[in-house]
């Protein structure tokens, strides 16, 4: 197999949800010498956006969506070592605190989001779901964050997006961070209504998304 | 098939509603046929990109004979944004998921939803259409995925979830219902809960009134939006 069809057949099993398949295509990526990050955004996380579409479609079920997140994990655990190592003589592009919204446990997405992050050679730190505004904030503060990543996945959490950027603001620390939201009912409108510097519509999106706005903070 | 056609004809509001909120609306109508009540499938929500289309293509039916149309909807993750009402009144319930008609309120649900977020609420529509998590693993997961990937899939999608909770609105079916929830909690290993729910919303939905803290006004024309929820 050549590069492109070892990047083509990683799309493949992630959309088919083969974990197995998935894990042997990650050390032939590793055998062949061929860019982890290429693999990720060339194989894993276009697998991933394909079956992300089938499922808003209607035309894939929740478990295959599954099974598609539980194969990206697989492979992405084959690759990350590569990564790690690689990523010790690189300098780290920024910091990123990601997080589900207060009153929302959904975790599929915002994980994915995070992992490709994390890959992508940002420091990630992930606070998981159901966040109080306060806490995420705090976080920030603590770790230095230069990214506040908020994830909504229910029209009914999304006033907790704008709760955040709105409680920065009253502190009167909102241009120390760049802040992004995303999410299935999210979209670009909401984002500039609550005055968020950007929203992403995928793990791919994403990266580029705060690859951006790091360039311009420097 | 001649009656129907008459009464197609006769002038009333005509609700369409989710068939999840048909026993709550029947009981809530009790009879009365001032309103003419259109359910669709339930499960619509899952594909909120499709919602919108089914929804007005059932608008545009009613529309030469509808006084007003009321939607039993919820935002129901932006599955109304886009839908309009050409030539009569659209009334739609300012909430964000049907969750909130059951419990009587958006403030209501606010209220519940704040002490557990991951909760899985159980009506008898849900029930009935096996959209239940039991439902959902028996009827769905397993004849295509086999047990092992089937009840791996049920755990994981709902794997941040804590609660289930029956909302009793005193159905006649609540005995079995309760059961049933019981059976799920188990299942699932969550906490069981009960919580109150009533019919008043539903009752709104047929007879108003159509506080605008409670519904959307939109006038002949005009196109639902998400911003109008918030």
């Amino acid at each position: 197999m050549d590069k492109n069809q070892i990047l083509e057949k990683l799309a493949a099993v992630v959309m088919d949800g083969t974990e197995d398949e998935a894990k042997v295509l990650a050390q032939a990526v590793v055998a062949n010498k061929i860019d982890p990050l290429e693999a990720i955004e060339q194989g894993l996380s276009k697998g991933m956006e394909i079956i992300g579409g089938r499922f808003e479609r209607g035309e894939a079920y929740l478990p295959e969506l599954l099974m598609a997140a539980a194969s990206f994990n697989a492979a992405m655990a084959v690759l990350k070592p590569e990564i790690e190592a690689q990523k010790k003589q690189l300098v780290k592009l920024g910091k990123v605190l990601i997080g589900t919204v207060k009153g929302d446990v959904h975790s599929i997405g915002k994980d994915i989001v995070a992992s490709v992050l994390d890959t992508s050679g940002f420091d990630v730190v992930d606070m998981g779901v159901d966040n109080p505004s306060l806490n995420i904030i705090q976080q920030a503060e603590k770790i230095q964050a230069d990214v506040i990543a908020l994830s909504s996945v229910m029209t009914t959490t999304m006033p907790a997006q704008k709760e955040v950027i709105d409680t920065l603001k009253e502190m009167g620390i909102r241009q120390k961070y760049f802040v992004i939201i995303g999410g299935g009912p999210v979209n670009p409108e909401w984002a500039d209504r609550i005055g968020a510097d950007g929203y992403g519509k995928s793990a791919i999106d994403a990266v580029a998304l705060v690859k951006g706005l790091m360039a311009k903070k420097k | 098939m001649e009656s129907i056609k008459h009464l197609q004809t006769l002038k009333r509001p005509v609700i369409i509603a989710c068939r999840v909120m048909e026993p709550e609306l029947e009981a809530a109508r009790a009879g009365s046929q001032a309103v003419e009540i259109i359910y669709l499938e339930q499960g619509l929500h899952r594909t909120p990109k499709k919602l919108p289309e089914i929804i007005q293509e059932r608008i545009d039916q009613a529309a030469s004979y509808a006084t007003v149309i009321v939607l039993g909807y919820g935002l129901c993750s932006n599955g109304l944004v886009g839908v309009t009402a050409r030539r009569q009144k659209l009334i739609v319930p300012r909430c964000h998921d049907c969750i909130s008609l059951f419990l009587g309120s958006p403030a209501r649900y606010d209220a519940v939803f704040r002490d557990h977020p991951g909760t899985f609420y159980l009506t008898p529509g849900w029930v009935k259409h096996n959209n239940d998590p039991l439902g959902t693993y028996q009827v769905e997961y397993l004849p295509r995925y086999g047990k092992k990937v089937a009840l791996w899939a049920i755990r994981e999608s709902l794997k941040n979830f804590t609660h289930i909770a029956l909302i009793n609105s005193g159905m006649p079916e609540s005995e079995a219902l309760r059961r049933r929830a019981l059976e799920n909690a188990e299942f699932l290993n969550m906490t069981y809960i009960e919580i109150e729910g009533n019919l008043s919303y539903f009752e709104k939905i047929i007879r108003g009134p159509y506080k605008t803290e409670e519904f959307l006004h939109l006038q002949p024309g005009e196109t639902i939006t998400q911003s109008q929820y918030f």
